[in-house]
């Protein structure tokens, strides 16, 4: 059931970065950016079985990551510094 | 009770409660950044769609039983760096200026020491003019550091009035 999800996740993934980004480069109108995301996530999802594992490790390692810097943040703006940074 | 063959305490703690701190992370970084332009709801799936990605690839490699674990480690190791920081920076920054039991003892003996002076000054020994003004100097910078007036000290009004009258030429 999880690597269905995944595989729905991904591609919505790919759809909403393709069609935010074409959505801000502006070039083609919106219909056509909506189209073209999501065809190009058709594309990403139907190659994610090459990197499936990988992006799966990266991603949870990018977690970790993710509450060790919210940690470091914290105690960065906790002690002050910032604000002598500010000033 | 489980949901989905997982405990309540696993759905909750190392799925629901992660969910929700990537999400509004991941929300917080697009927003600021703009990296998807002004649309706020478009942040807000992209951001709720990766932290469904974060959480299912954790989950599926078995992360996610130690998320827990590890946040309690990071507010922990968070703590004592605060802590440790906080107490070198108070003693470096700080620190000289708390007067120590030895300082008052000090304040005392230059006190008496000062009067003594003085009232050899006043007999004519000017002799005693340098080693005053040493005590005098000494005794305002712990006046300082005790948060004491100079002023109450008996002796030091007539000796400020005698450095003038020296001054003036008198």
């Amino acid at each position: 059931m999880f690597e269905l999800l995944f595989q729905f996740l991904f591609f919505m993934l790919s759809f909403l970065l393709v069609f935010g980004m074409l959505n801000k480069l502006r070039i083609f109108n919106r219909n056509l950016n909506a189209v073209i995301a999501f065809v190009v996530a058709f594309y990403v999802i139907s190659a994610s079985f090459l990197f499936t594992e990988d992006v799966q490790k990266i991603l949870a390692y990018f977690g970790i990551l993710v509450i060790i810097v919210l940690g470091a943040i914290l105690v960065y703006t906790s002690s002050g510094l910032r604000e002598k940074k500010r000033k | 009770m489980d949901v989905f063959g997982i405990s309540m305490q696993e759905l909750i703690f190392s799925i629901f409660l992660p969910f929700v701190l990537f999400y509004v992370l991941f929300y917080a970084l697009l927003r600021k950044s703009k990296i998807l332009g002004e649309n706020k709801s478009l942040d807000a799936v992209t951001a709720l769609v990766f932290s469904a990605i974060v959480i299912t690839s954790m989950y599926s490699l078995g992360i996610t039983q130690y998320l827990a674990n590890l946040s309690a480690a990071v507010a922990v190791a968070c703590f004592a760096a605060l802590f440790i920081y906080g107490t070198i920076r108070m003693t470096l920054t700080k620190g000289w200026e708390y007067a120590t039991e030895g300082d008052r003892k000090r304040f005392e003996e230059l006190s008496k020491k000062g009067e003594e002076l003085l009232e050899k000054l006043s007999k004519g020994d000017s002799s005693a003019l340098p080693a005053l003004e040493n005590v005098v100097k000494e005794l305002e910078l712990l006046a300082k550091k005790l948060k004491k007036d100079l002023n109450q000290i008996e002796w030091y009004p007539k000796y400020k009035e005698y450095k003038k009258r020296l001054k003036e030429g008198g």
